[in-house]
């Protein structure tokens, strides 16, 4: 055990590939986690985000042989679980939650509502309401935005990690990350401004 | 040099994650000095990143990760039986040239090709046999044809790379 632990990604792959089953065990002790955590993030239920993990090593082991080894193992992981993920997402239509429902009632553009609320007033608002209100905002950022705000900010991945794993340009990140915080931002502030209003 | 807010989009991200050089990292805090709304931006994102971290708790369960093993196990099973399906098949289609003959005999005649029936047998053999099927009932005939069609030995000689097909 301690020995395969000393072994990079690269050797179990190729072990794998010769057909030691415990290779691939290996892999998957070192991936289970950061894989159920992304798809727990994506997705936001248990069930979907077991899914995608079983769905993600499975396509994984089945299409080993095909892996050229031209990306990172984890790389290549990665990317299996998101467009696993974005595959349930699609189904399900999540980005259509309860928090975009009040913008039909407010006035006002994201700039200035960026202005007007200070950390202090969201931390504030957070606090207050549990962190049901973040997981919401987060949640109902549209898959495209989510997955990159998920990938770069929550799991801190580096920006050229991101768009490989997304297959993007890295302006191309830079830019739906800018506007996922945008979407974000609008989002906890419009519920920080209905708040207000009903306090 | 100075940053304008357009600029601090890009290097925003290594800026919040602590991964912007010294220089980026002093021209963005002069910018924020002098811009509030960036200033309130990024705070917001701070402290957005850092509850969000902080709060959710997305560890695997230990039930998700037995079941995860299962499921893999169960799965190296089927691709072994699978490999083992093939090379059993791919064995028996070299050895047929050896047990061949024995095999087309007691193949059906219906599932013969004209020139594999001709070449095989002799014509009047061949004749009787495709007369007895003729008198066979219809029901008979077409179970005796359903349990050939599942064995991979049960094609003409010509198929021989059926199997292999099957199995992937």
């Amino acid at each position: 055990m301690a020995k395969s632990k000393r072994k990079t990604d690269e050797d179990l792959v190729n072990l794998s590939k010769a057909g030691d089953e415990q290779a691939f065990g290996d892999l998957m002790v070192r991936y289970q986690s950061k894989i159920y955590r992304l798809a727990r993030r994506m997705t936001e239920t248990d069930e979907d985000a077991e899914d995608v993990l079983q769905e993600a090593f499975i396509k994984a082991f089945r299409s080993l042989s095909s892996f050229r080894g031209r990306s990172k193992f984890s790389t290549w992981l990665y990317r299996i679980t998101v467009n696993l993920a974005l595959m349930k997402l699609r189904r399900k239509k999540l980005n259509a939650v309860s928090l975009d429902e009040p913008v039909a009632t407010d006035e006002g553009s994201v700039q200035r509502d960026i202005e007007d609320a200070t950390p202090d007033q969201l931390a504030q608002m957070i606090d207050t309401e549990q962190h049901e209100i973040l997981d919401e905002a987060v949640a109902g950022l549209t898959p495209p935005h989510r997955v990159v705000f998920i990938l770069r900010h929550i799991e801190g991945m580096s920006t050229e990690e991101t768009a490989r794993i997304l297959k993007i340009s890295v302006p191309a990140v830079k830019s739906r990350l800018h506007r996922a915080r945008l979407e974000l931002q609008e989002k906890l502030l419009i519920r920080l401004r209905n708040q207000t209003s009903r306090g | 040099m100075g940053i304008s807010c357009r600029g601090i989009v890009n290097v925003l991200s290594d800026y919040l994650h602590g991964e912007a050089g010294k220089e980026v990292c002093s021209m963005i805090e002069d910018h924020l000095r002098g811009c509030e709304r960036c200033r309130i931006h990024i705070d917001n994102m701070k402290l957005i990143i850092k509850l969000y971290r902080k709060w959710r708790d997305d560890s695997i369960p230990d039930d998700v990760s037995i079941r995860l093993r299962k499921v893999i196990a169960a799965e190296a099973q089927k691709q072994a039986a699978h490999r083992e399906q093939g090379i059993s098949a791919k064995g028996r289609s070299r050895k047929r040239p050896e047990t061949g003959a024995r095999k087309r005999t007691s193949k059906p005649m219906s599932r013969r090709s004209t020139s594999e029936r001709a070449g095989a047998k002799p014509v009047e053999r061949t004749a009787r046999a495709a007369g007895k099927e003729a008198a066979k009932p219809a029901g008979k005939r077409t179970k005796k044809t359903k349990k050939k069609t599942g064995s991979p030995t049960g094609r003409s000689t010509g198929k021989v790379g059926k199997p292999t097909k099957r199995k992937t």
